[in-house]
């Protein structure tokens, strides 16, 4: 009698556990059978905004720490492609430097407005230093591009990258208009040519700078990399 | 013959009892998770502490510098310029301003004169300090450009989709009120039933205590599983500022969810004590 007793009162105090449980379940159950086809849209869009990988934050970032860290090729050996990782938007993959103006310029792949700002920028249209083409890299004339103003022909600059050194002989410098810079890029070059440009005049001005300054360089040194161009 | 007609009875009683109990937890739940919307998701005054508690403010008002700086620099002139142009004190009054005006649905203008103003006397004071004469024309330029760079601020401070979700918000409260009203009414009538259906009140007490816990558990599960997974943070939110309000004020809203469900929890066990008392009572008339 008093087992009995003892066993009404356990399943009494159970009842509070799975009655619960069960009408918890029953609900999920009838909403996920009558709301599966609008529960799976939701679920699909969720996944078009919502991303497993960490938040990007707007920070430019560094490839390049003022090593070369990929295997130097002997003289007339190239380096295969395979061996240089390309570096993501908005990192920091070399450095220009030319002694005689002071030029010293971190540069970064790309050339947003927050990569200006803390560097040069290499427009992402261009090429590598080592393939064979033209090198597009912008800057601000009032931050790291200010020392073009003195640059002349024949002036030697070095640009370090993490996966050899190289060295360019300035062969000219013009000035343009805005609306010819395209074509003074030399983006459909077939030797490998530096091409820096700034705004102009390099002044501080409340009016626009329709002109841009091009200084061009040819490759004198350092190594190339092997790759096949897809057709 | 007899016994067997009783028992029916008390098995058609039990399922009646069920069903009612499911019916009042489901309905419970549709309240709790309404309420939890209003109290947390829609709920205009929750954004604005979350605000002041990320220092939305500050990171506002350095974006607006970083972005009128992108177009300073290409002139050469310096940055100082901006210096001290756009007091914390005014991006906090248009914050503010601006989604109030959301909520209210009516326009709200942003005033930049006294801005522009205080970066033209910065941009003379250069002038001045290059030895520069600079004539009418390139006044008139300067204040040009400056009114041309100022556009980023109004810009900024209106931040995406703030009125389209203003807009939800204002649409759907009265709705939600009228679901909560008419779910209320439907869990007043199934308490009715179920305190009809037992003779004893402290049995019917049990049902309702059942369909209250069940509530809580239905109120709280997928709140907590976000909560845990931290699904959420995986949203593509820009700028960054605007990602940590974003998820503070997510994680908050959804904490009301886990707090509802808390005092649903207390109520089952408040209205357990009261089951024990009215049991005690019984016994105690029984044996007079």
């Amino acid at each position: 009698m008093r087992k009995n007793k003892r066993k009404r009162k356990i399943n009494k105090i159970m009842a509070y556990f799975y009655m619960p449980l069960f009408f918890a379940i029953l609900g999920y159950a009838i909403v996920a059978v009558t709301l599966s086809p609008v529960i799976n849209t939701v679920i699909a869009a969720g996944s078009l905004v919502i991303s497993t990988s960490g938040q990007d934050t707007d920070e430019v970032k560094s490839y390049y720490e003022g090593e070369v860290t990929v295997k130097q090729p002997k003289e007339g050996e190239k380096i295969p492609v395979e061996e240089i990782d390309f570096p993501y938007s908005g990192t920091k993959f070399g450095e220009l430097t030319c002694d005689r103006i002071g030029l010293s310029a971190p540069v970064y792949n790309g050339d947003s407005d927050q990569i200006l700002m803390n560097g040069a920028g290499k427009y992402l249209g261009s090429f590598l230093p080592g393939f064979g083409s033209t090198i597009l890299i912008a800057g601000h004339d009032n931050l790291y591009f200010a020392e073009l103003e003195k640059i002349q022909q024949d002036d030697i600059i070095t640009f370090k990258t993490f996966y050899g050194i190289y060295q360019y002989k300035v062969t000219d410098i013009q000035v343009v208009e805005e609306a010819k810079q395209q074509e003074a890029s030399h983006l459909d070059g077939e030797k490998e040519e530096l091409v820096l440009y700034t705004c102009y005049p390099f002044y501080p001005t409340v009016y626009e700078k329709t002109q841009r300054y091009f200084v061009y360089a040819d490759k004198i040194s350092g190594p190339d990399v092997e790759w096949e161009e897809t057709k | 013959m007899r016994g067997n007609s009783k028992r029916e009875k008390n098995i058609g009683k039990i399922i009646f009892c069920v069903l009612f109990s499911f019916l009042l937890s489901v309905v419970l739940t549709i309240v709790s998770i309404l309420a939890a919307i209003r109290i947390g998701f829609f709920n205009k005054e929750l954004i604005f502490e979350y605000l002041d508690k990320v220092d939305f403010y500050s990171e506002v008002q350095q974006e607006v510098y970083k972005q009128i700086s992108y177009e300073i620099v290409p002139t050469g002139l310096e940055l100082n310029l901006i210096d001290e142009t756009i007091p914390i004190e005014k991006v906090h009054n248009d914050v503010n301003g601006y989604i109030q005006a959301c909520f209210d649905d009516v326009e709200y203008g942003i005033e930049t004169a006294e801005i522009e103003d205080a970066m033209y006397k910065n941009i003379m004071d250069q002038f001045e300090n290059m030895e520069r004469q600079e004539d009418a024309g390139t006044q008139e330029h300067a204040r040009r450009f400056i009114s041309n760079i100022i556009e980023k601020y109004p810009d900024i401070i209106k931040f995406p989709y703030i009125k389209e979700f203003a807009g939800i918000c204002t649409k759907m409260e009265p709705l939600l009120t009228m679901i909560m009203i008419a779910a209320a009414v439907m869990g007043i009538v199934c308490i009715l039933f179920l305190l009809l259906l037992q003779r004893w009140k402290h049995r019917s007490l049990r049902y309702i205590i059942y369909a209250v816990l069940a509530a809580a558990l239905m109120t709280v599960a997928v709140p907590a599983y976000l909560l845990i997974r931290k699904t959420y943070e995986g949203l593509g939110i820009r700028p960054v500022y605007l990602y940590n309000f974003c998820m503070e004020y997510i994680k908050a809203s959804l904490l009301s969810f886990i707090w509802i469900g808390i005092g649903l929890l207390g109520s089952s066990v408040f209205l357990m004590i009261v089951v024990k008392l009215m049991k005690e009572r019984l016994k105690k008339r029984k044996y007079r």
